[in-house]
């Protein structure tokens, strides 16, 4: 899998989440830029992220992940 | 709270492979004077088949007259994802309107309640003096492949300790301070204990401290009911348990009152009040009670001053400085308007168990 591919999964699944369709992400939004991501949606995210490419964080990854790109990486960790 | 009672009565408590809480503990939240019949005291997850896998407990409290929480157990199933426990912590914050307590946390808790960046952290130092030998008690735990010759290392204990009857003898030092012993504490306790407790957030009065002398969490073995051990996690039964409080006295002056408890092998003073200058005298008190109870191993305390006396003491056979990790929401803190927030050893949920 391809990082533009992971990041582009990334962020279908979180703007799903938040209720937003037409925002643009990079890999430096942080969750805190994001109106509608709060700790819940964040869970969800989580959530959705690892039923679609199959792996499982621990308490201390989620709590890690600020920004679009600190999932990618820890997805792509995952799948290394 | 109201649906405590609800809980305890229900299919998936009485039959269910995990419960979220013991009748002795719901017996004790539904006592709790700072608690209120609205207050969430459990949140819990199940899953597709009705089975917990999944609780986070709330003890209600007040600072100040602010009401808030200290968190009483937290735990989900092996293999839960971690989104479940992160959503049980949420709810639990969420509930109390972010004024929360956590005391004696794991190393592993208190990095994510660091992490999370809501809370001021603060890890304390105390004392542990084994004065007799632990093989038994200690050993198994750190190697479990030494489980099976436990009984060896009872009689191994029972050897060794023989050994130190001699010690003990040789221990002159008594308390110099007359000493009152009671179960429940008074109005001249709570005015004693108020030139001590300024800067604590887990500060507590008689009538607190009377209710949980009276609503231990823990039971013997033989008053035990049954299939409740087996599907808690945390402590439910003991094979020894007792609670007491000494006052000290300097003359006719009240000069300390110690809370101490006996579980099992291990003596602690979950709280202490007395001025630094009587801490060597008191000190002197617990040696004689280690000395005369030959069955306690250990003692633990984390006031700085007895600590300071107890290191003083050369009839430890092993001295250990162990950490005790507690947090503070800084909302909590801010309303409260404690600067510097001074946790003791009994605060939150410690002293019940």
């Amino acid at each position: 899998m391809t990082h533009d591919h992971t990041f582009n999964k990334v962020s279908e699944i979180i703007l799903k989440n938040v209720g937003q369709t037409k925002l643009n992400l990079n890999r430096n939004t942080l969750s805190s830029d994001v109106d509608g991501w709060g700790s819940l949606q964040h869970i969800m995210i989580i959530s959705e992220i690892e039923e679609t490419f199959g792996i499982k964080f621990d308490f201390m990854e989620i709590l890690e992940m600020k920004s679009v790109g600190d999932i990618c990486i820890a997805i792509e960790k995952q799948n290394s | 709270m109201a649906q405590l009672a609800d809980y305890l009565n229900s299919s998936e408590f009485a039959n269910g492979k995990t419960i979220a809480i013991t009748p002795l503990r719901a017996a004790s939240q539904l006592k709790n004077p700072k608690a209120s019949g609205s207050d969430i005291v459990l949140n819990i997850a199940f899953d597709e088949n009705n089975e917990i896998i999944g609780y986070i407990g709330a003890l209600p409290h007040k600072v100040n007259d602010i009401k808030c929480a200290w968190n009483s157990c937290w735990w989900v199933k092996p293999g839960t994802p971690a989104q479940i426990s992160m959503k049980l912590l949420f709810m639990f914050i969420d509930n109390w309107g972010k004024k929360v307590l956590f005391s004696e946390m794991t190393p592993h808790t208190s990095k994510i309640i660091e992490k999370l960046g809501f809370c001021k952290n603060l890890t304390t130092f105390g004392f542990r003096g084994y004065f007799r030998f632990p093989l038994a008690e200690v050993l198994p735990q750190k190697k479990p492949f030494l489980k099976p010759i436990a009984p060896l290392l009872v009689l191994a204990d029972k050897t060794l300790n023989f050994g130190l009857n001699l010690r003990d003898v040789l221990i002159r030092d008594k308390c110099s301070l007359s000493i009152e012993k009671t179960d429940l504490l008074n109005n001249a306790d709570d005015l004693f204990i108020s030139k001590f407790d300024m800067h604590s957030p887990g500060k507590r009065n008689s009538n607190d401290f009377n209710w949980i002398s009276q609503n231990p969490w823990l039971i013997e073995p033989e008053n035990a009911q049954p299939r409740i051990s087996n599907r808690y996690y945390f402590s439910y039964q003991t094979q020894r348990f007792e609670t007491a409080w000494l006052r000290f006295f300097d003359k006719q002056k009240q000069v300390g009152l110690v809370a101490y408890s006996i579980r099992n092998n291990s003596l602690k003073l979950p709280y202490v009040y007395c001025e630094k200058e009587y801490a060597y005298e008191i000190s002197n008190y617990f040696l004689t009670l280690l000395k005369t109870d030959k069955r306690i191993t250990s003692l633990t305390t984390f006031h700085n001053a007895l600590t300071e006396a107890f290191k003083q003491q050369h009839c430890f056979l092993y001295k250990l400085t162990i950490p005790k990790y507690s947090a503070i929401s800084k909302q909590l803190l801010s309303e409260c308007k404690i600067d510097s927030p001074i946790f003791q050893m009994g605060d939150g949920d410690a002293i019940f168990t």
